[in-house]
Order: C-alpha cells, then structure tokens, then sequence
C-alpha cells in the first residue's frame, strides 16, 4: 500500500514538472531561427545544430560574397562541397519531379524584379524575355562534384536551402541522447521524435491577412517538416498592384495561381520546402493532381477567396478551422 | 508512517495541485508581458499594462518599441527594410522581428502552439 501510495506522488510530481528544453534564437539564412532540444544531452546537441545551420548559412548564402553559391554564380563553375553537391541533387531532382514549378536557376528572375537587394523594379517584356533565356535546368552542368553554369546563369537555393537544412540537423540529432526537438526556420519547422509529455506538436498555418497569427493548427506526434510558401510573405507594391516574390519559372512573373499559400507536411523537410513553393505556382488543380501521383506528402492550400483545402492525410491533422477535403 | 497519514498527504497535495490549476486557469486577469532580445541574448522584460517607449540600441543600429493600450510595436527603426516597422501592435501570436537589427520580441501568452509555418 504504501508504495502504491509512494508511486502516486511521484507520479503527480512528475506530471507537474515539465522539462526545460535547451534553446537558441539565431539570426542565420536571412531569418530567425528558433531551435529547441528537449534531453539528456539537449546542450550538447545544440551546439552541433548551431554549427550546422550557421555553416549552411554561410555556405548557401546567394548574397554573401564568398559563399559557395556565390562563389558558384560569380564564377560560373566551382568543385562543390559535399553538402553544395548534396543539396544541389536533390533540388535538380524536385525540379525534374515537378516539370520546373520549382527551379534553382531562376535568379536572374530574382535579381531583375529586385527582390534580393529589395530595390523593386517592375520588368518590361522585352527585359523579362531576354532574362528568362538566362534561366532553366539547361543552364546547369554537373558533372561528379563539379558545377558548371551556362552564359549568365545563376542560382538561388532560397525555397530549398531551409528545408535541406532543417532535415540535415534532424539527422545529426539522432546521434545524440535526446527525446525531441523543435527546429523553426523562418516557414521551416521540422520536429523531432515526441514531446516529454506526450502530448502532439501544435504547428499554426499563418494567416495571410495576418501572418503573426494562425488561421489553423496541424496535430500530430513524431519526426516532420511542415513548411508554407505564401504570396504575402514578401511583396511589394506599384500603381497600386501587389507584386510578391514567388515567380513563374515559365513566365517569370509573379505566380498568379488562385492561392494564398501552400503548406506541405512530409517526413522530409528538403522536399517540403520545395514542394511548397512548387505547389503554389501549379496552383490548386494541378497540385492536387501532382498530389494523387504522390505518396510522399500532404498539403493545405489557402486560396484567394480564403478558402482552405487539405489532402486527405492533411485533414487528418488539421483543427481549429472550416475547410474542405481533398479525396484521393 | 500509517496509512492514514500517506492517504492524508497524497490527498492534501492532489488539492493544492487542483487549487493551483484552478487559480491558472480561472484567476484574474494575469499580465502580459514581452520578453526583448538582441542577437539571440534577452535583453528586457516588458509589461504591456503601461504605455512607454524604449529605444534598444544594436551596434549603430536602433529600434524604438512603443507599448500603447497593452499592445506592443516596432514604430521606428534604422533598419532598410523596415519590416518590423509595418507589423501592427500585438500581444501575442508570432514575435516581432527585425532581422537587419537582430531584434526579437516575443510574448508571453504563447498559448498551446508549438510554432507558427508561413
């Protein structure tokens, strides 16, 4: 009796206390990054997190001179490093996979309607014609670990770098003693194993007329990426018309898809974050499509009249708001 | 120790466990607060409930945070972007960020959410 009595305490002691995680805020790849590590070796671990996102900083930055990709559009080819080589793959292979609503290559796009200096211009045809002929998977050779870009070309790893990050750091948690850990990268989250109570992540999807606040909430325990691309997250206006970030390979305009933002929920966070940018330029039909052919993500899509749509294994997930289920 | 008193003891602490979570749950109105940090490093913690103006300086760099009717805003800055700046008061939900600054302003009524994607 008395040690079933002796349990009782303990257990509701236990139940009060909730476990501190190790957490920093770090100012890395043009955002805030928030990491936080729940264990026995939380400290330890990240530090090695910290190290691994500043290198990632430094290494794919396409504006600070000396990274690798800057070195890469500068130079026009570069021996890549074995993370360059890593990243590069796979953002070559999501481009193929999503027939170029994803693209790398379009910096030149980025850099004519002023996004990276944030010195906006408005393209003419005639400049937006002669830029696009800079873009396109043509343009990039790789050969082994070498890279080799062609006239004019350049990349920019900006809707994929985070995500690469974030999964590769979920990685390197798994030699270290921890129980869980929550990774934000700007859009990215990327969770890692179960939180000490045993309760279920709460990610909010923003709102896109107010994006400090959540317009619904996904559920769920375990390892994901959950990462969201929307028009409202860096835009700027002229004569009155709104003008945002995430281009059309194929046009080199704004996508003008009928959507708000796009989440992706996927075991893996460099395939989220370029799908999420490659799902809003397809816009609804064809990402729903895209995602009937696929069984290894699921999405919410926010359209431009407000309504909110989830695939199947997403509305599995998702709270706190009215919407409607993509069947597949 | 007897039974009794192991009984009396767990049931004492269960009530003050269900007296707390009561006070938590249904006290008053509890004050909001907002914790400032440059460069990852907390600087200050300020209550939203009176109306004030901080300069928090970074380098060369500055912010001017106004707390007005228990809100809190960016209403100045020397960043080029001025993105902090075009974010509207707020008392909760995401921080506030000026990224050029290394200013971060979060809150403490984060509610149940983990983070916020978009």
């Amino acid at each position: 009796m008395k040690k079933l009595l002796l349990l009782a305490l303990v257990l509701l002691l236990s139940a009060c206390a909730q476990p501190e995680p190790a957490q920093s805020d770090l100012f890395a790849m043009d955002t805030i990054i928030n990491v936080k590590i729940w264990g026995n070796e939380a400290e330890d671990a990240l530090h090695a997190v910290t190290q691994k996102i500043n290198d990632s900083s430094a290494r794919f930055s396409v504006t600070t001179e000396g990274s690798e990709l800057y070195l890469l559009n500068q130079d026009g080819s570069a021996a890549l490093s074995e993370d360059f080589s890593s990243l590069l793959a796979q953002a070559v292979s999501l481009s193929e996979r999503t027939g170029g609503a994803f693209d790398p290559t379009v910096y030149p796009l980025v850099r004519l309607w002023g996004f990276t200096a944030q010195e906006y211009h408005v393209p003419n045809a005639y400049e937006l014609e002669q830029t696009l002929q800079l873009c396109g998977l043509q343009k990039l050779h790789l050969f082994g670990a070498n890279a080799t870009l062609g006239a004019g070309a350049m990349l920019d790893l900006g809707a994929i770098a985070k995500g690469w990050t974030g999964q590769h750091c979920a990685e390197l948690l798994e030699s270290y003693n921890i129980d869980a850990a929550l990774l934000a990268l700007g859009g990215n989250v990327q969770t890692v194993g179960t939180k000490p109570d045993g309760s279920a992540w709460v990610i909010g999807i923003a709102n896109p007329e107010t994006p400090s606040e959540a317009i619904a909430t996904l559920r769920f325990t375990g390892s994901r990426a959950v990462v969201t691309s929307g028009s409202y997250q860096r835009y700027f206006e002229e004569d009155g018309i709104a003008y945002h970030h995430i281009l059309n390979p194929q046009s080199g305009l704004p996508a003008q898809s009928g959507l708000l933002s796009v989440t992706v929920i996927a075991d893996d966070g460099t395939l989220a974050d370029a799908l999420s940018t490659a799902l809003f330029v397809m816009g609804l039909d064809d990402a729903t499509a895209f995602w009937r052919e696929s069984d290894d993500f699921e999405a919410v899509f926010i359209t431009d009249s407000g309504e909110i749509f989830a695939s199947e294994g997403a509305a599995s997930l998702l709270s706190d708001c009215v919407f409607t289920v993509i069947a597949r | 120790m007897k039974t009794r008193t192991w009984v009396m003891l767990v049931s004492s602490f269960a009530i003050i466990c269900a007296v707390l979570s009561c006070l938590f749950f249904f006290g008053g109105e509890s004050k909001q607060y907002a914790e400032v940090y440059t460069d990852g490093k907390r600087l200050q913690t300020i209550d939203l409930s009176e109306d004030c103006e901080y300069r928090i300086a970074y380098g060369e760099e500055y912010n001017i945070l106004t707390v007005q009717d228990g809100k809190i805003a960016v209403t100045a800055s020397s960043c080029a972007t001025k993105d902090c700046v075009h974010r509207d008061y707020s008392d909760h939900g995401a921080p506030i960020v000026c990224i050029p600054n290394r200013l971060l302003i979060s809150f403490s009524d984060g509610g149940d959410m983990d983070a916020l994607v978009g």
